[in-house]
């Protein structure tokens, strides 16, 4: 069942750099949190590792750093993750089509691999895969 | 509205200028835990705010900390965003000064200034050369909630020329 961003205590952004992003890398890629206080490591980087606590939703969005610029970038899906557990699955948001919103539901540190769709404009379309990592405590 | 004069008619004579600021050449966005920073004392700070250009390729450093280098060319129109990482607290977030403390990639009529209505965009442009410029850039981190309430950030970031 899809959750509202608006149900979701941590949220996580994905901010690109269209400039730099290329097929089979992270560059021009950073993950930040809501979740500094709780202990999140890697802020700034695409090896983001959230801290959230068990049954907590977490929603994802993703921003070129150019709020001017013409490119489309998009999440195109969330991989499979110990971290979801049975019904967390991330899934497009109910209220916002461009947000994934899932629930972590088991305790530990798990990666959870996700992609994006970069279109820039006038150019070719690149997949970039990321595998951050969620720390979930009970 | 009447009596003060938007960006537009000041720089009407110019196109090229108005292009340059509808669509700066560099982006530095600024992301920030607003959570984190409402439960400081404010001043400066040293987590918490994630910064991040569209120059890696130029040969900026730092992106994601408060410590970002961006390398930009002379002449570019610099656009800085702030924005608050949780939409939902209903926190806000404005920028309310820049100040320089080496170099001098602005000078004077390049020096930041607001752009649009929200507070949380700000236009400059690098008009000198300047291997190293370091600025602070103060934010306004305003609580959402049945009593709102203020802190004000800064630290210090740098801006290069190629």
């Amino acid at each position: 069942m899809a959750i509202p961003t608006t149900s979701c205590d941590v949220q996580v952004q994905i901010w690109v750099d269209e400039n730099a992003v290329t097929n089979g890398s992270t560059a021009g890629v950073y993950l930040v949190d809501n979740r500094i206080s709780a202990g999140t490591t890697h802020e700034g980087t695409a090896n983001l590792n959230t801290a959230a606590s068990k049954g907590s939703n977490v929603c994802w969005q993703v921003f070129l750093i150019n709020p001017k610029s013409t490119s489309q970038v998009s999440i195109a899906a969330f991989g499979n993750s110990s971290a979801w557990g049975f019904s967390g699955q991330p899934q497009t948001a109910s209220d916002n089509a461009s947000a994934y919103t899932g629930t972590v539901q088991n305790a530990g540190t798990a990666s959870y691999p996700v992609s994006l769709n970069v279109q820039v404009a006038g150019g070719s379309g690149i997949t970039v895969k990321l595998n951050p990592s969620v720390t979930v405590s009970a | 509205m009447s009596g003060q004069k938007s960006t537009a008619q000041v720089w009407t004579a110019d196109s090229q200028v108005l292009a340059g600021i509808a669509n700066p050449q560099t982006a530095i966005t600024i992301a920030i835990d607003t959570a984190y920073v409402l439960g400081t004392g404010g001043g400066n700070i040293s987590t918490g705010v994630y910064m991040f250009d569209n120059r890696l390729s130029n040969d900026s450093s730092g992106e994601g900390t408060l410590e970002l280098r961006t390398h930009c060319n002379i002449g570019d129109y610099l656009g800085f965003e702030v924005v608050p990482i949780d939409p939902n607290a209903g926190d806000t977030v404005s920028i309310t000064g820049f100040q320089i403390s080496q170099g001098s990639v602005f000078g004077s009529d390049g020096y930041p200034m607001q752009v649009g209505a929200a507070g949380n965009y700000w236009v400059g442009l690098a008009r000198n050369a300047s291997s190293q410029t370091t600025y602070q850039i103060q934010v306004k981190v305003t609580s959402g909630g049945l009593r709102p309430s203020t802190r004000f950030i800064q630290w210090d970031p740098y801006i290069g020329t190629n």
